[in-house]
Parts: structure tokens; C-alpha cells; sequence
């Protein structure tokens, strides 16, 4: 399967395809969990000084709802002595008031109030629309390049390929419900980035290849090119989930919801810049001359 | 052994030695002190979320169908800069955040609450005699256009920068009888009226003459950009809109500090493990591209603390926040990437049976094509995120486009100069070159 990954080339359209699916039925069925980047809302980050217990979630939903009459989402954060809370947007007045609540509870003081982040609703209406479209100025930018250095089979396939990671890394996100902040959006174009820079380096063997192997099939060059590039493909990814995974291990919960979708998506772009975008490339090509091709 | 190959490849070991010592160590060479990148005054410029402080976004306060001038905005950042200055938080920038957004950040500030309602209330100004009494306010009932002008403002003097307004009806008269009232008093010195904006005096021109007109000109030693500064706050009387925070983050300085502190931990744990791989899979060529790593990492250091342009120009320091620290640390493991690539097609040269040095030679020469399209197509991605982010991803863009550029320079150009002088040594037992001789006899 690995030495000759082009003739499996529908085993891995399927797991893909697979894949995909779930994501999809997980977009419409459990949606996303929108961090407040995107949903607006106030949050709170508190260092409690000592382990959080579960009890501590009434004490803070009664304050949160005496002082707004709103509900509020609890989460144990960091080395389980900080503790995330969420709620819908609060006015000034009502956040100095929680702070100081907060303050008298659980007996800290202005050193334990890490983090307060407000976010207004139409911000995060904005930063949607901004993200989506960067990602798709990007992509389409990048299809120009390719389509120009290679040909348009390789750009399409290489966008395919790239559309599967965005897909997977969001799936992934709906179906585990993790937060989604606008560093979900960096690690997702670090992502596009990184998947498309691994797909060009195959596709560079397979440009290559197609030169200098008149008499092959498609099929045959692109399965050369991939067991070619298969050395490197591990070794950079090695090299960048080094450095990632140290973030993730050792940072903090920002740094974490950086570093996490990258490690997902680096995997999910060395598995889709191996075996989806060449071997996408070789089924149309084949598809187009029945098998034969004539040389250039 | 060719001698001038060992002096080239030492001198460049002893260039990057000394970029490395220059980034970590505080280094003094005559009058030029740099005191290391982590140096928080003139070293890399940490964000807040490295520090702690508030980032306070203001929209204007409108309703959907306005629309806002660009230049209205300007205005109103002109008023935020003012009422900043006043209560002593120099350390304080301001951006744009989209179009008519209007990013503040303060760094160590208590209480952020109190700061947004001072600096996002409506802007009020007033115009005031020697005694301090209000002679016409700023509004627009009075004042119609206040702007920026350049030139003589006296028969045959010479050019200077001054201030143009306009006045209503009622603002001629009012004006009028303030001048007439100064003017009564120039004995006593008292001729001037003060502008004065949210209580504080912003400017305080001199009456010479009763002015009975639809408009007068504020003159003085002004600087360019105190006239227009000046201009635009009394613009700012007319104002059509009121700010409102429609985002405020406010980062304690312990969370800050341990950000800062296990990020760097991280960096240098990835960096070593790198370092490790590198040289246990691809030996020789693996020491160099860990050479060319340290100088990759001393280099974008430098370059972010501002190192290479001088303190001078301030616009371009980055300022480096938690993305972008996460940015730089993935940026290490993709610059060895265009090493991996290099080094397997030197390996696939040698074990075609070529020579080392043909082999190194065509290495980079057949890898040069997929890195060069593989990094511009990255380099894409980072403009497009810059343009059309905001705000922290706007940081990690930047940082991203630099760890790109600077890994073409070091993973690729100088390896291969580096790779190229061992080979001169005559260093070319290929075992040394990550291929063994086993699997490839």
C-alpha cells in the first residue's frame, strides 16, 4: 500500500471521503463552541490559589446571574488551579462588580484576576467574515501560483487537498466541542500554509518525474513521486511537531489553543500532501487519456 | 586540504558565534551598547499579553447606515492620544483596527474600566479667557471647519505652519467679543484665549486685534504636526459620534510573565531536540544546518528587537506577542525543512553513485525549485493573513514573512556555502553524509 500508494489511490479517497462526512454531519449536528472572539461575551480568567473543585461552579454561576441574570460556562483551565468563565457581554459596570465579587469568594485578590477579555457582538460578526475571507483570498491566490509553476491539475488537487485539512481540523474542533478563537483562524492558515508547502515538494518530484519518465503512466509517476518523498515528509514533520509539541506541553492555555490544531492539522497535511493531492492528480490526468499518455 | 576553505568556513563559525553572543549577552563595543533581545527597554518589544496591561477597542457609535470618515477617526485617535498623555500613559499605542476601529493598548494599568471611560468620553471643547472663563464652546453651533494650513500668514512673512477656522454666525459674534474683551487686557498680559479640551490647555494663541470675521487662523511656532494635531481636536468639537469599547482584554502581569517564560522554555527545548534530529539522521550535513539554525534563530531575534536599523526608527521594531512567539518557534521547524529537502536529494545524488562534492552540488541545485515554490506560496499566505487579520494575527503574519525570508537565506544559501567548504576540506566518505554504504553497495 505504501510502496505503490498510487494503485490504492480509492483506498485513500474513501478513509478521506470518511472523514470528510463526519466532519460535515458534525458541522450541521453539534456545530461549533465558539470561543467569545467569535460569539461576543466577557470572560474571566482566575488563578485560585488552590485546586478547583466543582462546588465552585454554583458559587460563580450565583454571581454571574445576580449580577446580570445570565448563565455562565465554567471551565477548569491550566494546572487545575485557574478556572475560565464565560458569559454573555457584560457593561462596565457589571464586570467590576464580578471581578470584586470574585475577589471576596474565593479570597484573592487583583494578582489572582489574570485575564478579563470583553468582546462586542458586531466585532465578532466582523472577524468572521474577515477570516473566511482571508482564508479564501489566500487560497485562490495560491491556485494562481501553482496553476503558473505547474499546471492547473496540480493547483486543483493541491486545493483539494488543502480544503480536506481546513475541513478535518474544523471537524475535529465540532465533534470534540474545543473552543474556537481567532488563534483557531492563525494555526488554520499556518496550516494552509505548511499542507501547501509539503504538497509542492511532492509536486516538485512529480514535475520531475513527468520529465524525465516519458514512457510511465501517471499513475507509475505519481507513485514514484510520493515513495520518493515519503523520508522527507516525515522528517519535517518530526522537526515542526518538536518545536509545536514543546509549546503545547509546557505553554500556556492561550498557547495551547494555538499549538493544538496545528499539531492536529500537521498531521492531517502530511497525510493529505502525500496521498490525497498526488494521487487526485494522477486520476484526473489518467482520466483524461484513458491510460495513455503522450509525451509532451 | 585546501587552506582557504578552512579560513572561509572558520570566519563564518566565528561570524555566527558572535551574532548568537550578540542576541543573548549583553555586548558593548565602544559607545554602542545592545544589551540582548530579552532586554524589555530596547530588546524585542513584548506585547501585553507578555506584560499585562488592557487592549481597549472604541467604534464610533453609530447606527449602521453612517458612515465614518476616515479622516473623522483620525480625529477622534488624536483626541484619545491627547486625554492618554494627560494621565501619563506614554507607554500607551494606538492603531487602526479595521476601518473605523480604534485600538488602545496600556500597558501595567489597574484598572482598565476607569480608562476606558475616560479616554472614550465625548470629547468637550471649550474656548477660554485669561481667567478661565468659557468665552464659546467648541461645538458645532459655533465652530463649522477647523484645519491645517501651511504658509505666510502676514504680508511678506514667511511660511508657517498654522491653523484655519471657520465660524457660524454665532460664532463670529462670540469670537468677536472674546478678542474685544483679550485685547482690553494686554496690559495686564492677559490677551490670549486658551483652548482647552477635556480641562486641559491644548494651545493658547495671543490676541493682537479684535477679529470681526467668519474665520480666523491660529498662529504660533507650531510644528507641523502640533498644527494639525490642534486642528483636528478642535475638529473634534463636531465630532458626529460618540465612542463606544467594543473590546477590552486585560492581561494580568503574572499570567504575562509565565506566557513569556515557558514560551521561551519551549523554544529552546524544540530548538535542541531540532538540533538532535538533525544531526543523528543526516550526520555532517546535520551539524551544518544546526550551525545555520542558530544563526536562523540569532538573526530573526535581531531583527525583531530592531537590531539592524537602529533605534532610529521605532515603526519598525515588532512587537512581539503570544502568537507571535508560537509563529517563531513553528518557523524553526519548518526552516530546517528546506535543509530536509536539500539533504534527501543529496542523498539520492550519492547513492546514484556521484561523487560527494557532485553530489552536494546537485543536491541544492535540484532542490532549489520545490523550496523556492514552496516558501513563496507560505510567503502568500503570510501577506494575505497580514492585510486582512487583525490584531494578534496580524503579529503572527509578520513574524511568519520574516521566518520565512531569513530561513531562504540561512537553510538554503549558507549550508550550502558552509557545505560547500567541508567538501574542500575533503571530507567525502558518504557515511559521514547520513548514507550508509551497506544499503547503497
Amino acid at each position: 500500500m505504501f510502496k505503490n500508494p498510487t494503485s490504492k489511490k480509492n483506498v485513500f479517497f474513501v478513509i478521506s471521503g470518511v472523514l470528510v462526512i463526519i466532519s460535515l454531519i458534525s458541522f450541521f449536528v453539534r456545530g461549533f463552541n465558539y470561543d467569545i472572539d467569535f460569539s461576543g461575551g466577557t470572560s474571566f480568567q482566575i488563578a485560585l490559589g488552590k485546586e478547583y473543585t466543582s462546588d465552585m461552579e454554583d458559587t460563580v454561576n450565583s454571581i454571574i446571574s445576580e449580577i446580570s441574570g445570565n448563565t455562565a460556562q465554567i471551565q477548569k483551565t491550566g494546572d487545575g488551579t485557574e478556572m475560565l468563565i464565560k458569559t454573555s457581554e457584560l457593561t462596565n459596570e457589571q464586570q467590576t462588580e464580578v471581578v470584586e465579587k470574585l475577589k471576596e469568594s474565593f479570597g484573592i485578590d487583583q494578582s489572582g484576576i489574570l485575564n478579563v477579555e470583553k468582546v462586542g457582538e458586531t466585532v465578532s460578526k466582523r472577524l468572521i467574515g474577515d477570516s473566511f475571507k482571508a482564508v479564501l483570498i489566500a487560497i485562490i491566490l495560491m491556485l494562481i501560483y501553482i496553476t503558473f509553476r505547474f499546471d492547473f491539475q496540480s493547483g486543483t488537487s493541491a486545493v483539494i487537498a488543502l480544503a480536506q485539512d481546513v475541513i478535518l481540523m474544523l471537524g475535529a474542533y465540532s465533534l470534540f466541542q474545543l473552543p474556537i478563537s481567532t488563534s483557531f483562524i492563525a494555526a488554520v492558515l499556518t496550516i494552509v500554509g505548511y499542507s501547501i508547502n509539503a504538497t509542492i515538494v511532492v509536486f516538485d518530484r512529480v514535475r520531475e518525474n513527468t520529465k524525465m519518465m516519458r514512457k510511465s503512466s501517471y499513475n507509475e509517476i505519481a507513485s514514484k513521486s510520493i515513495y520518493q518523498s515519503y523520508t522527507r515528509a516525515i522528517n519535517s514533520s518530526l522537526t515542526t511537531l518538536f518545536t509545536i509539541g514543546a509549546l503545547y506541553i509546557l505553554g500556556v492555555t492561550s498557547i495551547r489553543q494555538f499549538a493544538l490544531p496545528i499539531i492536529i492539522g500537521i498531521f492531517c497535511g502530511t497525510y493529505s500532501s502525500l496521498f490525497i493531492a498526488p494521487n487526485f492528480w494522477a486520476f484526473w490526468k489518467e482520466s483524461g487519456v484513458k491510460g495513455k499518455r503522450t509525451g509532451r | 586540504m585546501n587552506g582557504k576553505n578552512v579560513v572561509s568556513f572558520i570566519v563564518v563559525l566565528v561570524v555566527i558565534a558572535l551574532l548568537a553572543y550578540i542576541t543573548i549577552a549583553d555586548v558593548t563595543i565602544g559607545d554602542i551598547n545592545f544589551p540582548g533581545v530579552l532586554d524589555s527597554e530596547v530588546g524585542i518589544r513584548q506585547g501585553l499579553d507578555l506584560v499585562g496591561g488592557s487592549i481597549i477597542v472604541f467604534e464610533p457609535d453609530v447606527e449602521d447606515t453612517t458612515t465614518v470618515s476616515s479622516e473623522e477617526v483620525e480625529v477622534a485617535e488624536d483626541i484619545i492620544r491627547q486625554r492618554l498623555d494627560s494621565r501619563g500613559y506614554f507607554d500607551a499605542t494606538i492603531s487602526r483596527q479595521g476601518e473605523t476601529g480604534i485600538r488602545v493598548e496600556i500597558p501595567n494599568i489597574d484598572d482598565p474600566n476607569e480608562a476606558v471611560e475616560t479616554i472614550g468620553r465625548t470629547a468637550k471643547l471649550e474656548f477660554r479667557d485669561a481667567d478661565g472663563n468659557v468665552v464659546m464652546e467648541g461645538t458645532k453651533d459655533y465652530v463649522i471647519n477647523a484645519s491645517y494650513q501651511y504658509g505666510p500668514v502676514t504680508q511678506n512673512g514667511s511660511s508657517e505652519h498654522y491653523i484655519s477656522l471657520q465660524f457660524t454666525e454665532a460664532g463670529r459674534a462670540a469670537f468677536k467679543t472674546a478678542t474685544e474683551n483679550a485685547v482690553a487686557q494686554t496690559s495686564d498680559s492677559k490677551n490670549y484665549i486658551a483652548i482647552a479640551l477635556d480641562e486641559d490647555i491644548i494651545s493658547q494663541p495671543s490676541v493682537n486685534t479684535v477679529i470681526d470675521d467668519d474665520g480666523c487662523i491660529i498662529h504660533g511656532s507650531f510644528t507641523r504636526e502640533e498644527a494639525t494635531t490642534t486642528a483636528n481636536l478642535i475638529q473634534s468639537g463636531q465630532l458626529p459620534f460618540s465612542l463606544k469599547d467594543t473590546e477590552l482584554r486585560s492581561v494580568g502581569p503574572t499570567l504575562g510573565e509565565k506566557a513569556l517564560s515557558t514560551s521561551l522554555w519551549a523554544a529552546f527545548i524544540g530548538l535542541i531536540l531540532v538540533m538532535l534530529f538533525m544531526l543523528a539522521v543526516y550526520r555532517l550535513p546535520g551539524l551544518v544546518a544546526d550551525v545555520s539554525l542558530v544563526a536562523y534563530v540569532a538573526v530573526v531575534c535581531l531583527i525583531m528587537a530592531g537590531f539592524f536599523i537602529g533605534e532610529s526608527d521605532e515603526a519598525f521594531r515588532i512587537t512581539l506577542t503570544l502568537p507571535g512567539i508560537a509563529g517563531v518557534i513553528l518557523s524553526i521547524g519548518m526552516a530546517v525543512d528546506a535543509n530536509v529537502v536539500i539533504f534527501e536529494r543529496i542523498k539520492d545524488e550519492l547513492r546514484a553513485g556521484k561523487t560527494v562534492g557532485a553530489a552536494v552540488d546537485a543536491g541544492f541545485k535540484r532542490a532549489i525549485t520545490a523550496i523556492i515554490d514552496s516558501n513563496i506560496t507560505t510567503l502568500i499566505a503570510a501577506v494575505v493573513l497580514y492585510f486582512f487579520g487583525t490584531g494578534t494575527i496580524k503579529g503572527f503574519a509578520t513574524t511568519l514573512f520574516i521566518g520565512v525570508v531569513i530561513s531562504l537565506l540561512t537553510a538554503v544559501t549558507l549550508t550550502k556555502f558552509l557545505l560547500r567548504q567541508i567538501v574542500g576540506f575533503g571530507v567525502k566518505n558518504p557515511a559521514l553524509y547520513g548514507v550508509s554504504k551497506r544499503r547503497d553497495a
